[in-house]
């Protein structure tokens, strides 16, 4: 509950960083497409029917444009402020409007299992 | 300063506040302005059936907000805000690091316009509230302007905001007149990733035909102010109830253009019953080419 209510404050928000999942793998690479991989993990019984009919075993996401380019940012040292200040230049964006697509995208990127969210050092180390 | 213009009134605000929360409708209504800190001004709006006691409102309002807040100490010692005639807009305020606090009544339409400012003191009310006070405008011609989320138009007063819709880089608004003319405003970012793979033509006839659910006819290059752009014909059905799907067909225009000076789409899309006067584009966004 802590750890939730640390972000939501707009500066320590941008301070957190997005890491990359260590068990995704990179399927694609191509100038601006890139396939992602993870392992799919199945439930209870979904794991035994998994195994007998023999269902895929990865979940591939396909990111291109400027989805690719801030996944490739993310070198867990990359905040996101960084991302947010990279994103207003690169596109002449408002600080809210960029702000408002980075987090939406690390969202689904989250939801997806292909990163998680980290609190800086200094604060993880605090804690 | 940007400017902040909807139905008839308007402000300069700083450049670095944005509108993060929004509730639009001519009756009442609230913007709140954030900048990276967080919240530095909520504006509000609401009718009134008479003319308040504008200093009673403002004391009201501020004996509320301490005992929402809690602030114990604060509302226990309140006496009475301290009032300044900033401009046309009455300033109070009651000590340092409380909120401050502006309001004007408007006589014509009868609104009562509030502005909030969380922290006051005497370094912010002269760099920040007092210059907005002092920036106030009254549009009372014939034509209204409208400076919200970016985009910037001037329209006939006639036109009456129906539906704001906003995402970050993707702001539609839209506005009718009683006769039913309707107009759809829109300002795009990132044109480059929007267009890619595809010209702009037909970025916009895709844009009509999908999201806008209407049949394009023609769509053809054009240039407005000297920059790239296109324009299409179009028609929907009319509707004014619950005729959507039966009613008469309407014929529409639509026109975009990609500004040279920053990364940003402009569109509008018009359209209404049979002899409706479209107005020309480059009067709805004249206020584009003040900004080069």
């Amino acid at each position: 509950m802590e750890a939730r209510q640390a972000f939501h404050d707009i500066r320590s928000q941008l301070n957190a960083i997005p890491v990359k999942n260590t068990k995704v793998r990179v399927e694609e690479e191509q100038a601006d497409v890139m396939v992602l991989s993870i392992e799919k993990k199945y439930r209870n019984i979904m794991w035994l029917m998994a195994k007998m009919f023999n269902l895929r075993s990865r979940h591939a996401y396909k990111i291109e444009g400027i989805g690719k380019d801030l996944y490739e940012l993310l070198d867990g040292e990359t905040n996101i402020g960084d991302l947010v200040g990279i994103l207003r230049e690169r596109y002449e964006l408002s600080f809210f409007e960029s702000r408002g697509l980075v987090m939406e995208y690390l969202r689904m990127l989250t939801g997806k299992g292909l990163i998680v969210i980290a609190a800086p050092k200094e604060e993880a180390a605090g804690e | 300063m940007v400017p902040l213009d909807l139905f008839d009134f308007g402000f300069d605000l700083p450049s670095d506040w944005e509108i993060v929360r929004h509730l639009l409708t001519p009756e009442s209504g609230r913007l709140e302005f954030c900048t990276i800190d967080g919240l530095v001004a909520d504006f509000a709006w609401t009718t009134t059936r008479r003319e308040p006691d504008l200093r009673r409102t403002l004391e009201g309002v501020r004996r509320k907000y301490y005992k929402e807040a809690r602030n114990d100490d604060a509302y226990n010692t309140f006496a009475g805000l301290k009032i300044e005639r900033i401009g046309e807009l009455d300033y109070g305020y009651d000590r340092n690091g409380l909120p401050g606090h502006a309001g004007i009544w408007l006589k014509e339409r009868n609104l009562l316009l509030q502005w909030f400012f969380p922290k006051h003191d005497m370094a912010f009310a002269r760099d920040v509230a007092y210059p907005i006070m002092r920036s106030f405008r009254e549009w009372k011609g014939e034509e209204s302007h409208w400076s919200l989320f970016g985009l910037r138009a001037s329209l006939p007063r006639s036109f009456q905001l129906t539906k704001a819709s906003v995402y970050p880089a993707d702001v539609t608004l839209e506005l009718e007149t009683e006769k039913k003319h309707r107009v759809r405003l829109h300002r795009w970012g990132l044109p480059d990733l929007m267009t890619r793979g595809t010209s702009l033509e037909n970025f916009y006839h895709l844009y009509v035909m999908k999201r806008f659910r209407s049949i394009v006819k023609k769509t053809r290059p054009a240039h407005f102010f000297g920059w790239r752009g296109a324009e299409l014909e179009f028609k929907r059905r009319g509707q004014v109830g619950f005729e959507l799907l039966y009613g008469p067909f309407w014929k529409g225009v639509g026109q975009i253009v990609r500004p040279d000076t920053e990364q940003r789409l402009y569109a509008a899309e018009q359209y209404g019953p049979r002899k409706t006067n479209y107005l020309p584009f480059e009067k709805i966004f004249s206020r584009l080419v003040q900004r080069r």
